[in-house]
């Protein structure tokens, strides 16, 4: 038996959930150019915006993204 | 020993290159900028109960046999840095869900969700829920197939899709196409029968 706080994640994901181009593969080869171009303040090419929305769909990529922006401020801070 | 910064982008490949010579310091140049990206980064993840040198001396071996696939799309570093973390909070994953079981069978138990729980200020906003969720039960257990059911089981129970394939001996892209189509399913279904956008995010709020 699942509570409604373990239910609640599920809905919001169905909620959200639009068609994605992307596999986790696909947005992990991209993942290094989309990192730097989102911290420059880029503009996104159609290749990047692709594996933005992937990120918006698979928190596990999500996830590791968030780790990978904070791992490459600390690496960069001598 | 040299600054990262000292070496161009450019010059990672030359230098970790198998006949270079200063191979050595590069490779260690290299394991000493990624234990200094992941050393926090990881350690609030997960319980962060992993050794970041271990972590690091796989995403090291990883790295230095894909040299041939880096695309110069990104600078090399941060190249290696998403090779090393997505190394590292694999491992962290592993090691935080073992406990946790998903039932694999094929024929797998119905999907049982709790609405009592839910929190609602007025007896109609509970019936609306109720309602809401007797509904997604009832498509998750009629409309999804065996293996969307199971790995919709395991999204809910809280694993992430790269823990689920390794439980169902399957791989992280299959598994994600699975749980993406059931919500997708899930979503269209719920629509069909009368339930918007609107109303679910009403019962999540």
């Amino acid at each position: 038996m699942f509570s409604y706080s373990q239910v609640i994640g599920l809905l919001t994901s169905i909620a959200t959930a639009v068609p994605d181009t992307l596999d986790c593969d696909g947005c992990f080869e991209m993942i290094s150019e989309f990192a730097e171009a989102e911290i420059r303040g880029d503009e996104l090419s159609v290749g990047l915006k692709s594996v933005q929305l992937h990120l918006s769909q698979c928190p596990c990529c999500a996830y590791e993204y968030e780790a990978l922006l904070e791992a490459i401020r600390d690496a960069e801070t001598k | 020993m040299r600054e990262i910064g000292e070496t161009g982008q450019d010059d990672w490949l030359k230098r970790l290159h198998v006949d270079a010579s200063g191979r050595d310091q590069a490779i260690e140049e290299l394991r000493c900028y990624l234990v200094r990206g992941l050393t926090k980064s990881l350690s609030h993840r997960y319980g962060g109960k992993l050794q970041i040198e271990d972590v690091v001396q796989v995403a090291l071996l990883k790295i230095l046999s894909s040299l041939d696939s880096f695309q110069h799309r990104s600078r090399f570093t941060t190249w290696a840095l998403s090779i090393a973390t997505r190394i590292g909070i694999s491992e962290l994953r592993r090691h935080y869900y073992r406990d946790v079981s998903l039932d694999t069978s094929s024929s797998g138990s119905k999907i049982q969700l709790d609405v009592e729980d839910a929190s609602a200020n007025r007896a109609e906003q509970y019936e609306e829920r109720k309602e809401l969720v007797t509904k997604l039960e009832k498509l998750i257990n009629e409309t999804l197939t065996d293996k969307q059911r199971i790995a919709i089981q395991g999204t809910l129970a809280g694993l992430s899709v790269e823990v689920i394939a390794e439980r169902l001996k399957s791989n992280r892209n299959a598994v994600y196409k699975l749980v993406h189509d059931a919500r997708l399913r899930l979503r269209q279904e719920l629509e069909s029968e009368g339930i918007t956008i609107e109303d679910i995010e009403m019962n999540v709020a």
